[in-house]
């Protein structure tokens, strides 16, 4: 066996197995400085930078805050969970979704990388498109349609070549490409700062606001709680690793919830200066020629070392939930993401994307809480967690409960906002839609374990303790 | 199923799902080796989120 192959097959042993003694060695300060590690991405401030095209600048600091911390702090509690068991986010949410549930919400996982990864490559392809205008290079490589997907596509094979070696050159590449994301970070923050000053950014009105405040207000409200509740499936990963349950629980709230808004602030105050959402039209405008170069090829680096994050992490979680298929196979589920680089389509479409994966988070995350602590009471067995035959095999491995409350989920959502044709009812206007979505399924879920698909495991009853085919529901 | 796979002609799977076997023996004697958290160790989060709710509040009306 390779030396990268011995590496992988470490790396999917480490995410399989429960966390013992010796794993947990992440304390608070440890915790926080892997999550802001990866929580500050491209798609933070991206996400600032709608918000920014909306609101003004004191308006967009509070919904930020709000919009990511209200939603974090209701799915945190389920941090617990994998401090706990020592297990990871797939095999965690077996006991509220079943074994088939939880690999179906992997694939749900699996949809979400691929958007963010296709969002993080074209944006590099982006810059790149910028720099090879400066470089005089011909028209083919300086025109969004054809330079910024062929670019895009050429890192992406990067990321892909980078990836598919294992963690050992991923960690080496990462060397470089963490701190890039930060410098350019702090230097853009530092241009707005100093190059044009808090009182004239503070004065400055929105670009593309709705016509009406209070839906300018609630829309980038939705796209910041998208972004609070869009950190469900990334829960499991270190907080398995922590030392204890309050480090766990506490590192995930300031990390996701509170420092990752430092980006999504820079992105909104950026916007407003420059009128443009688009990072890569950031550059130049703010720092000029040369500074806008290096402000580029920082963004590039940044982008490539989160792609790799994301495909990294994605095939790591194809092998835990899938253990016996091939390092190949694993890599290959990345593929898909080279559809969605082939025009602007999807990258334009950010907004919608990140609201739908706000009303998909916002269910799961109901669902896995209620099950939880409600109806669970903080008990699961973490042998039924891996034996698939075992107690939350449910109803062809699907708990059904998760199901009905996945569908009332779905309806309080897109009766509230359609994210997809950007209409909503008047009710939207006061209570948003996620964190209502995140409500009923939660409650849904309670009524449904406790009085209608009542199964063994809902009443604290393993199922190793009781004579065949007694986990039934009732 | 952890006991089949113990049996894998794989040996990755076979070694995989003997460590897990020992594992769950551990968690099942021991519990968690983590320490657990209480409801007052959220007050300062719950705290936070209060201070934001008024900010937000304070910026709307």
């Amino acid at each position: 066996m390779s030396k990268e192959n011995s590496a992988i097959s470490k790396d999917v042993a480490f995410g399989f197995l429960p966390a013992q003694k010796s794993d947990r060695v992440f304390g608070f300060w440890d915790l926080v400085l892997i999550q802001v590690g990866i929580g500050i991405s491209c798609i933070c401030i991206l996400v600032g930078g709608y918000t920014g095209m909306l609101l003004s600048a004191k308006e967009a600091i509070a919904s930020i805050l709000f919009g990511n911390a209200l939603p974090f702090l209701l799915i945190a509690p389920i941090i617990l969970l994998f401090a706990r068991y020592g297990v990871d986010t797939f095999i965690g949410f077996r006991s509220a979704l079943g074994y088939l549930g939880s690999n179906i919400f992997y694939f749900i996982f699996m949809f979400l990388t691929i958007g963010y990864m296709s969002i993080a490559f074209f944006m590099a392809g982006q810059a790149l498109v910028k720099i090879a205008s400066v470089a005089g290079l011909p028209e083919f490589f300086t025109t969004r349609t054809t330079g910024a997907p062929f670019f895009a596509i050429i890192i992406f094979a990067i990321v892909f070549l980078i990836t598919f070696q294992g963690p050992l050159v991923m960690r080496k590449f990462n060397l470089i490409g963490v701190p890039a994301i930060l410098l350019m970070t702090l230097g853009i923050i530092a241009l707005l700062m100093f190059g044009q000053g808090l009182d004239k950014i503070f004065s400055l009105s929105p670009a593309e606001p709705y016509a009406d405040n209070t839906r300018s207000l609630i829309t980038a409200l939705e796209i910041n709680i998208g972004l609070g509740f869009s950190w469900l499936p990334y829960l499991g990963q270190y907080s398995r690793l922590a030392k204890s349950e309050k480090s766990a629980f506490k590192a995930g709230f300031f990390s996701y919830g509170i420092i990752v808004n430092v980006a999504v602030i820079l992105g909104a105050l950026a916007a407003l200066v420059v009128a443009s959402l688009d990072p890569t039209d950031w550059m130049f405008a703010i720092g000029g020629s040369w500074v806008g170069i290096i402000g580029l090829l920082l963004l590039t680096l940044g982008n490539i070392t989160a792609g790799t994050f994301l495909m990294y992490s994605q095939a790591i979680s194809f092998k835990t939930v899938f253990p016996k298929k091939s390092w190949t196979i694993a890599m290959a589920t990345a593929i898909p993401t080279v559809l969605l680089l082939l025009s602007a389509s999807f990258y334009d479409a950010f907004g919608s994307f990140i609201t739908v994966i706000s009303y998909i988070m916002a269910v799961f995350g109901g669902i896995v809480i209620s099950d939880f602590f409600f109806v669970k009471k903080q008990k699961v067995s973490i042998r039924d967690l891996y034996d698939t035959n075992g107690s939350y095999y449910y109803w062809r491995g699907v708990n059904p409960s998760a199901i009905v409350s996945f569908i009332v989920g779905t309806i309080a959502y897109w009766s509230l906002y359609n994210p997809v044709l950007d209409t909503s009812s008047s009710l939207f206007y006061y209570i948003s839609a996620g964190i209502p979505a995140y409500f009923a399924a939660g409650i849904c879920y309670y009524i449904s374990a406790k009085h209608v698909f009542s199964y063994s495991a809902d009443r604290g009853i393993s199922k190793s303790a009781l004579p065949p085919k007694s986990n039934d529901a009732v | 199923m952890i006991e089949k796979n113990r049996m894998s002609t794989d040996a990755f799977v076979r070694n995989l799902y003997t460590d897990l076997h020992d594992r769950i023996q551990n968690y099942e004697k021991e519990e968690s080796d983590a320490e657990k958290i209480g409801i007052v160790d959220a007050v300062p989060e719950l705290a936070i989120i209060g201070v934001i709710s008024v900010f937000l509040l304070f910026v709307i009306f």
